[in-house]
Formats: structure tokens, sequence, C-alpha cells
């Protein structure tokens, strides 16, 4: 079954189109790798499908245009984990935690036993449960990543969109991120992640969607898609793919020097 | 969902620690309940002080009853006014002070910031400079609130469409300078000196001689500006993760935006009218209550408008305790103390980040 529909989106800021013209299908089960370099658009599309950005083009939410669905009616079918991680109170993190169980409980009510359970088990797929107590400000930056996942566990919605999720995390919380978005997805979710580390992305992702200059230009499985000439025309860089333990293995080596917009490497001479 | 951690550190979570948000929310009743109890006491005791001595009993008995001609009507047209107008207005700049910090995500942020204060302040001194306010004293308020009105215009005019929390406060900033230029213009070109000497008093923020019907005008417009903001907390708890991360969780950013400006245009606006600028209370009531409540924007509404209605109202006993004769203004005591205390909250806070 389909949860995202996106047709011929473009959009960013008034008057310059950041993204254009993207259109892709997101279904149950699936997750999505959104790839490509720095200022490829990535953040935009994902701000432009969640309506946080001026666009143009069809966004659907399963059946349902965007369009005709009311910000909280939003709040309940996809939860967004943004790139900036800033906190703006010293709150405990149970607390900021279980912000994500507002969009589910009518005005002035309490929380309510699921509401605590939902929040326990967030807090414990991101082993987050040891942190409890302390203040989101005061956390390590990989700590603090991982509440914030956790309060969007906690929304509990078909789809979660992630801005580079596993920046700033050990190789020990990235994998089990990993781990856990594909298990969301395996349990009938939609995943929709930016991210750069190309390894993840590879061994992790059920399909990737590669964008550059703010147009999509692949999408497919990780081994249709991160290929050594896609990588060298997208990022310029020489990237080692293959087979490691039974999964697909992309390993950036060097720059290519091949990137297709001349402005990308810039020669600079150290000894001078 | 299930456990999938990389190390299981899950199993560190024992039933005493699941008990702990009950702890917190009883942390923050029992925080609730000191605060209620402080403002009763405080309203109370600023009933039995003032210059005309009345015994206690007396003080009650004409209170209730009305028996007792002068102790009946210092006790119901002076003291009573002016002890529920402290409340009120304390309770507004608390409140007011801690839905905008929350709003804009800054703890800097109080309720003078949208220039609703400058800008009644200006209408007030217009009433006094044309010399309307001799002639009929509601003039005075009622101007003020006029002020506050195209202050909170002009703002939301400015900072209404995809404007955003910066929009906001630069217009608000020019409102405060466009209102701050006209009231020394007002004091440049006055009549006379005692003209200028009653501006600048009436600048200074008092409650002294306030009767019933400063309660009865203010009131109305207070009680609309506290229910708008009273209703931000949902809002002002997501808004903690962020304006997008809020926006994703079913915030309405335009909505709570015209919902702060226009609960603290009505309820500031009404206690600048009847009082003047007060000015520290707003910024400093929600700073020290926030820790109490664990930060969390939606408890601390309720907490600080307490607050703010028992700092005014002691600051108002205080006035009249430490300087009977010489009419000390309200508003220089909470500056007075407010800004010392700042002070030692920015020595704290730069300690802390040290």
């Amino acid at each position: 079954m389909t949860l995202l529909h996106v047709r011929n989106l473009c959009g960013g800021f008034a008057g310059q189109d950041i993204v254009q013209d993207a259109s892709f299908d997101l279904a149950m089960g699936e997750f999505v790798g959104l790839i490509g370099p720095n200022g490829a658009g990535k953040s935009t599309l994902l701000r432009a499908v969640l309506g946080l950005t001026p666009c143009r083009g069809t966004v659907c939410f399963g059946e349902d245009d965007a369009k005709r669905l009311s910000r909280s009616a939003l709040s309940r079918r996809v939860a967004y984990v943004p790139q900036e991680r800033d906190v703006a109170w010293a709150v405990p993190v149970e607390m900021l935690v279980g912000l994500g169980r507002i969009p589910h409980r009518p005005v002035f009510s309490a929380e309510t036993v699921s509401d605590r359970a939902m929040v326990e088990c967030a807090m414990a797929v991101m082993d987050v449960i040891h942190l409890r107590h302390r203040h989101a400000t005061e956390l390590s930056g990989g700590e603090r990543a991982r509440v914030l996942i956790a309060r969007a566990l906690a929304q509990d919605t078909p789809l979660l969109f992630a801005d580079e999720p596993t920046a700033g995390l050990d190789p020990a919380h990235q994998i089990a991120l990993m781990e856990t978005f594909a298990r969301l997805a395996s349990e009938g979710r939609g995943v929709l992640a930016c991210l750069h580390d190309l390894w993840l992305a590879a061994r992790w992702c059920s399909r990737i969607i590669v964008i550059d200059g703010g147009k999509m230009i692949a999408d497919g499985t990780p081994a249709e898609v991160l290929t050594f000439d896609r990588l060298a025309a997208v990022y310029g860089i020489k990237a080692h793919v293959g087979e490691v333990d039974g999964g697909l293995s992309v390993l950036p080596t060097a720059l290519s020097g091949m990137r297709h917009d001349p402005g990308g490497s810039v020669q600079v001479n150290w000894k001078a | 969902m299930t456990a999938a951690s990389p190390k299981a550190r899950s199993g560190s979570a024992a039933p005493t620690e699941l008990a702990s948000p009950s702890s917190e929310t009883a942390r923050y009743r029992l925080v609730l309940a000191v605060l209620t109890l402080s403002v009763l006491l405080l309203f109370i005791a600023s009933l039995f002080v003032g210059p005309a001595a009345i015994g206690f009993w007396d003080s009650i008995n004409a209170l209730l009853t009305g028996q007792g001609e002068a102790a009946a009507l210092v006790m119901r047209e002076i003291r009573l006014p002016r002890a529920l107008l402290g409340a009120m207005i304390g309770a507004t700049l608390g409140l007011s002070g801690a839905a905008l910090q929350g709003y804009l995500r800054n703890p800097l942020a109080e309720p003078g910031l949208l220039g609703v204060t400058g800008a009644a302040s200006f209408g007030a001194v217009i009433a006094i400079y044309t010399g309307l306010s001799a002639l009929f004293p509601l003039a005075l308020p009622l101007l003020a609130l006029a002020g506050a009105v195209a202050a909170v215009l002009v703002v939301q005019a400015l900072a209404g469409g995809h404007g955003g929390s910066l929009t906001l406060i630069l217009a608000g900033v020019a409102v405060s300078s466009l209102a701050a230029a006209l009231t020394a213009l007002a004091l440049n070109l006055s009549p006379n000196p005692f003209a200028a000497l009653e501006i600048v008093f009436w600048l200074l923020g008092s409650l002294t001689d306030r009767s019933m019907v400063h309660v009865m005008l203010a009131a109305p417009f207070m009680l609309i500006g506290w229910a708008l903001l009273a209703g931000l907390g949902r809002s002002l708890d997501l808004l903690t993760l962020g304006r997008d991360v809020a926006a994703s969780m079913g915030v309405q950013m335009k909505r709570v935006q015209a919902q702060a400006v226009l609960g603290t245009a009505s309820s500031v606006g009404a206690a600048t009218a009847v009082a003047g600028a007060i000015g520290f209370v707003g910024l400093v009531v929600p700073h020290i209550l926030r820790p109490l409540v664990g930060a969390k924007p939606s408890r601390l509404l309720l907490t600080s408008a307490l607050g703010g209605a028992a700092m005014i109202l002691a600051a108002d006993i205080a006035v009249r305790l430490i300087a009977p004769a010489k009419d000390l203004k309200l508003g220089v005591l909470t500056a007075i103390v407010g800004a010392p205390f700042f002070l030692w909250l920015v020595f704290k806070t730069r300690r802390a980040m040290l």
C-alpha cells in the first residue's frame, strides 16, 4: 500500500526552486535513503513534502491530498526529525520524549498508560532509558540525537522522515538506528531518511533515491543505484563498491575529480 | 516496537524509575499550592497595609459588612482595588512573560518586547499632556488601551504573514522606539513643569489611588488576554523542539503567533493602562520558576501567573512600608530589586556554562 505519493513537486524558498520536479512513491515496508551532495536539496525535499516550505505539485498521504489534511491530522501520519538538534529548554529527557504523544491526545487530557508505555518503548529502542532524568540540553550531540529520534518514534506514525539521523552517532548506535528503521519498515511503516554515510545506506536501505542539483537523478535498489560511475558523477569520489559479509558495501576512498559541475573541485597548492 | 539497543541498558528500567513522571507532577502540584497560598497571604496582608491606622478586626468587619464609615471607605474604595489590581497585574506580567519566552524560545523575552507597554504608556501620556485626564479621569486608561491596540495592529500586520519570530521582535522594537520617542517629545513640549512631572511620575508605574473603576476597566481585557495565553500550553511545549518540529506535530504557527500577540497586548495593555509600566516581573518570574517545573513551558504558565501576582503584591506592600510618606513608585522598586537579581541570574548562568 502506498503511504506517500509525490508528483512534480517543485519548491524551496520564495521565487527559487531548490527542489525541481520530484516524483516518487513510498510504500509500506520501504526504508528509503535520500542521498546527494551538500546543497542538493535533500532537506528541502523533506520539508516540502511536509508542507513546511512553499511548494507546488501533488503530495498525497495514503489516499488523502496533503492540502486537505489539517496540521494535526498530518501529525498522526508522519513524524519528522530535522537536522537541527536544538532544544530550547532544559527539559528532562523523558518529558521530551513524551512530547511525541501529544498529537494523539485530545486537548487538556493527561498522559495515559498506553502513552507512557509507548514512551518507555521508544526510549528503550533508542537506548536512552539511562538518560531519562538528564536535561536534554546537557547531553552530548549523539545522545541528544537519539533522544530526539525517540521522540519521533513515540509519535508512532505510519511514516517517519529523518534528516541525517546518523550524524554524530557512534558506529554501534548508527548500526542500531539503521536496524531500527529497517525493522520499523518491515513492520509496515515507511521510512525516508537523508543520509551521507553511503556504507549505512548501501547496507540497510531497501531503496535509494539520489538527488543532485535539486533533481532526482536515480531511484532504485542500493545495488542498482550505488555504482562506481554514479558516485563519481554525483559526489566526485572514487568508491570501492563490493560485497562484504553478504551485504553491499560502499567505501569511498578518494576524490576522483570527475564531478560534472566544474566548480565542484578546486585545486589548492598547499605548498605555495 | 520492541527493544533492540546495541547494549542491553534498557534493563535498568526498574519499576521505581517508572514512578518518576508522577513525582515530577507531584512537585508541580506542590509548587502550585505554595504559590497559591503565598498569593492569598500577600493579598490579605496587602489589605492591612496603609497610612490609615485601622485595627485588624475593624478592617475585616468594615470590608465584609461595610460598617464603620471611614474604615469601610478605606477598605473598600482604596485598599481592596489596590490589592486586586496588584494581583491582576502581577498575574498578567508573569503569564505573558512565560508565554512570550516559550513562544520566542528565548529566556530574555518579556511582555514589553512587543511594543505594547511603550505604546500604552504613550497613550496615557497623551491623556495627561492634553489635559484630558484632568477633565475626565477615565481618558487616561482608555487612551492607553487605544495605544496598546494600535501597537498590536502594527506589530501583527508586520509579522503576521510568513514573518516568524524575528520579524515579530523587530516590529516590537520599532514600535517601542517610536512610542518612546513620541513620549519624549510630549515631555519636551510639555506646557509646564507640573505636566512634565505628572507624566514622569505616571510613567514610573504605581498602584496608588486606583479605584474599583480601574479594576472593572482592566478586568475584561485581562480575562480575554489570560484565556488566549493560557490556551498556548501545548503549542509552547512542542515549540521546545523548534518551529519546524512543532509544525510537523500539529502546531499552526500563524494561529499561535496571533494568540500570543493578542493575548499579551490585551492583558499587558490593560495592566499598563491602569498602573503604568512595571518592569522586570515578566522577565524574572518565569526565570525563577522554570527549574521548579522541569522547564516545561505549559507548566510555567499558571505558576508564573501566580508568581507574578505574589511578586507585585509583595512589592506593593514593600513600597508602602519602606517610605509611607514619599509615595515610592512600584515600578521603581521592581526595577531596583529586579535588575540586581537579573545580574545574579546572568552570573549564575555564566558560571554554569563555564
